[in-house]
């Protein structure tokens, strides 16, 4: 049968010049719009290393001085800590809540801000950009994100741990990166922006956790904060965990209401409350939710002109065809048979097209690149697919050319299924 | 002689209601995005209400100062202080209005409207202005009028709000004049109501205009920099000569301040204020914007958005050229020429073409309607997401402009060009004894 597809798809090169254009074209294009969204999604999908779903935040806020009920009294640093603080112990008597803990600064997982710096293990001299993330000791900070254990203390131990200034719990990842084992606790780096060496303690690890939400899992080093005053009230935040079994819709309903009446203490009040994920889809919607709206709609655009010109072309031709039909169906062909013929038609057509727009993708690929996803952050060896030029360039190549041809093939289908059912007599009478 | 084609065109296209379909199908899909395209950039730069004078408008977002300090140098990024308001902008000579606008965090970000029944904080965009903004933005006044330069200078807590927020607050937009209302446990007091500008106007959006003098500290500056604050400026010229004037203007101011301050630190503008055009274009002032790299980018979209259904257009045409070659063979053979025979198949796809022009400009205001939330940042490399709450309002003038319909038209007629004319005229060079063989 090949052979014969061959022959005809030959026989009708002119004609089938303007399809095969336009699928190369198409292939090209698909590369373009659709690396992006496959690279984001393989991306998303890999664990985030904390239990999100049972998690929400609340935004603390300070009255402004000219508002009612502002204490000017209640505004000293001191009585700011202890208010906030008040605050994070009142949450957690809430029904539903399991725990809370102080959450300070603008750097956490899923936040809007970020903090970097690069690390130095002792005894090497290679650089690993790291991101910091901050939190209050003794406040159960790692078991209310439920942060996976890594080897050593576990995440109860980590939160009660007695922390200096320069002491840090590493992901299992930055502690590969930097020191080639999952375990670095008691291990030292130094920190590399600092003319004198400055020495930071590894005082234990967790599991490998993702920053963002469609990032990659990337090196991050969670540093103890002792002074709370910079932060209250513009960048404190109360973390909450909920029980097992609770409904975080219903939690917010019952939660929302009551945390605006009471949640307030001095010249602070809780402002807002937003489950995790709430957050997480928020902070999104500025990164990877357009890449999806955008190129998605453009990879429609193209597969429906793609699916409408095949269908367009096929259809045409079956007035021309009908004699050819009518022979092979009066020597014995099955309607199936004629429909696989045409079917195979678009597929070599597709399989021509898509290895000649692919071929041509890959120049510019090697030159510039592969989509590396939304990660900013310097790619550490991480083994995934999407990492690897080979295996992304096939793997991503055949997705496309599967989506090609499932397109090709709608829009063969009908046309085919069409001319494969006439009778032989009324396909020969002109003949 | 048109007229019989279109005529014959049309019966034509009722025998082939498939191909018909598919062909006004496929023109339309291509329409339809280019011209989603051409509205969404047509929403950025036509003067569109309350941004009537975007023509004229200019602005300055942020300023760069470089400080010295003995041998360090640090850098700071932000926008120009009250002083360098009073001192450098509002005694411009070179603009016919001067305005600024505070982007104090504190305002920008964390505005929340506390209402009277107690149902929970909202969150409302409020814009600290002056007086001159209503003049650069021509904004209806359902009641009331703009807060005065007496009110700026006293720090008054006034407040224009739009009608949506009025509803929201009082439950009506009329005779709210003097009412109050909370903004961050603070009474303002209404003294205007507007009809509402959309969202989709960034340069004047709001839902709260307050004096800029209602934030704390407003005569603050930052960085130890006398000079350097939240404020940005937008000016109104009344030509682009004006606002070449108002550069050099600026430009000197500069240059004067910057010799009088040799060790101390440096102020940079780059080259603003810019124009409305290219704030459309450009993601940051301090990048220089190549022009002919945006061109080609453009173009290269619009060519590859018109190039793939072109192509596909062509296939279809070709293989219909190919049914309808002994009715060429026939008219060839009666004297018709080939460029007639041009014309007519040109004509036949025009109709065509122009029915799914139509389709495609339905499509494409049906989907910037429907998914106004997103459709018109969808292009945008930094993506302002539209708050909660947040009615994004599409205008009539924005999708119904004459403009639109020309550009509609045009699109048709290049598109028609585009998928035509190669295979017709490949088809038509057949000779007569081939085309007439292909009867039979």
């Amino acid at each position: 049968m090949l052979k014969l597809i061959l022959k005809n798809l030959w026989a009708r090169r002119r004609r089938n010049g303007w399809l095969l254009a336009e699928l190369v074209l198409v292939s090209i294009i698909s590369w373009v719009v659709l690396d992006p969204v496959i690279v984001v999604t393989h991306d998303r999908n890999i664990p985030s290393g904390y239990n999100a779903d049972r998690l929400c935040m609340v935004s603390v806020k300070a009255l402004q001085p000219s508002a009612m009920g502002y204490d000017p009294a209640a505004q000293d640093s001191a009585t700011l800590v202890d208010s906030y603080l008040h605050l994070v112990r009142r949450a957690a008597d809430f029904e539903g809540v399991e725990m809370t803990t102080p959450v300070l600064g603008f750097c956490y997982p899923n936040s809007q801000g970020n903090s970097n710096t690069g690390l130095v293990a002792e005894g090497d001299s290679i650089q690993v950009p790291v991101m910091q993330m901050y939190f209050m000791p003794h406040t159960r900070f790692f078991e209310t994100y439920g942060f996976k254990p890594g080897e050593g203390l576990t995440p109860a131990e980590l939160s009660d741990y007695n922390y200096t200034p320069d002491d840090m719990v590493l992901t299992e990842n930055a502690a590969e990166k930097l020191f080639h084992t999952k375990n670095a606790t008691g291990k030292r780096c130094i920190k590399g922006r600092e003319k004198d060496s400055l020495f930071v303690r590894v005082v234990g690890n967790i599991g490998t956790i993702k920053a963002y939400s469609e990032w990659r899992p990337t090196p991050i080093a969670f540093r103890p904060i002792f002074s709370l005053t910079e932060y209250i009230p513009d960048y404190a935040h109360i973390l909450i965990r909920l029980k097992e079994g609770v409904s975080m819709q219903r939690f917010l309903h019952e939660f929302r209401p009551w945390m605006v009446k009471e949640l307030k203490q001095g010249n602070l009040f809780a402002r807002t409350v937003s489950s995790y994920e709430q957050l997480i889809e928020e902070y999104e919607n500025y990164s990877s939710t357009p890449i999806y709206r955008r190129n998605l709609a453009m990879a429609l655009f193209f597969l429906v002109n793609l699916c409408l010109g095949v269908a367009g072309t096929f259809w045409l031709q079956t007035r021309t065809r009908r004699e050819e039909v009518g022979v092979m169906l009066s020597f014995g062909a099955t309607p199936g048979r004629i429909v696989r013929l045409l079917m195979g038609e678009g597929a070599v057509l597709t399989l021509i097209a898509s290895a000649t727009g692919f071929f041509i993708y890959l120049q510019y690929a090697v030159k510039e690149g592969l989509h590396k996803g939304l990660c900013w952050m310097q790619s550490v060896n991480d083994g995934y697919w999407v990492s690897d030029f080979t295996q992304h360039f096939l793997i991503v190549s055949g997705i496309i050319f599967l989506l090609l041809l499932a397109v090709v093939w709608v829009g063969i289908y009908l046309p085919a299924r069409n001319i494969s059912r006439i009778s032989p007599t009324e396909a020969l009478r002109d003949e | 002689m048109i007229k019989l084609y279109l005529k014959q065109a049309w019966e034509l296209m009722k025998q082939n209601k498939l191909f018909s379909t598919l062909y006004v199908v496929g023109t339309g899909l291509a329409i339809a995005m280019t011209m989603i395209m051409a509205i969404i950039y047509y929403v950025k730069i036509a003067p569109v209400y309350p941004e009537v004078n975007r023509m004229n408008t200019l602005y300055l977002k942020s300023a760069k100062f470089e400080k010295k300090v003995e041998n360090n140098h640090s850098q700071v990024q932000w926008a120009v202080s009250y002083k360098a308001l009073q001192e450098w902008f509002y005694p411009l000579k070179n603009a016919l209005v001067v305005s600024a606008n505070s982007n104090n965090n504190d305002w920008a970000e964390n505005c929340y409207v506390q209402p009277a029944d107690r149902s929970g904080d909202f969150k409302v965009k409020v814009r600290l202005t002056d007086p001159a903004f209503f003049r650069i933005y021509d904004f209806r006044f359902l009641e009331g009028k703009p807060f005065t330069d007496a009110d700026l200078s006293s720090g008054i807590h006034a407040a224009v709000i739009t009608d949506d927020l009025a509803r929201r607050l009082f439950g009506t937009a009329e005779g709210v004049l003097g009412k109050t209302f909370s903004l961050n446990y603070t009474d303002f007091k209404v003294c205007g109501v507007v009809r509402s500008a959309s969202y989709l106007t960034a340069m004047s959006y709001s839902e709260v205009y307050a004096p800029y003098s209602v934030a704390a500290n407003y005569r603050k500056s930052e960085y130890d920099i006398p000079y350097c604050g939240t404020f940005s400026v937008t000016f109104l010229v009344e030509n682009g000569a004006q606002g070449d004037a108002l550069r050099e203007e600026l430009k000197e101011i500069v240059r004067k301040e910057n010799l009088a301050n040799p060790n101390d630190w440096q102020v940079n503008f780059w080259e603003q204020p810019i124009t409305h055009l290219t704030t459309a274009f450009q993601n940051f002032v301090n990048e220089e914007m190549d022009v002919w790299a945006m061109v080609r980018k453009y173009l290269l979209v619009f060519l590859v958005l018109l190039l793939v259904p072109a192509l596909n257009l062509s296939g279809m045409i070709a293989s219909r050229m190919e049914g309808r070659l002994p009715e060429m063979g026939v008219r060839k053979s009666f004297g018709a020429g080939r460029r007639i025979l041009l014309s007519q198949v040109m004509w036949e796809n025009l109709l065509l073409t122009l029915m799914g022009g139509a389709l495609g400009l339905i499509l494409a205001w049906l989907v910037l309607y429907v998914g106004r939330e997103w459709v018109f940042t969808v292009l945008d490399d930094w993506v302002d997401v539209v708050p909660e709450g947040v009615e994004v309002r599409v205008a009539g003038e924005m999708l119904f402009a004459p403009l639109i319909f020309l550009a509609a038209l045009l699109l048709c007629v290049l598109l028609n060009l585009l998928s035509a004319l190669v295979p017709a005229w490949h088809s038509l060079r057949k000779p007569i004894v081939s085309s007439l063989n292909e009867k039979r």
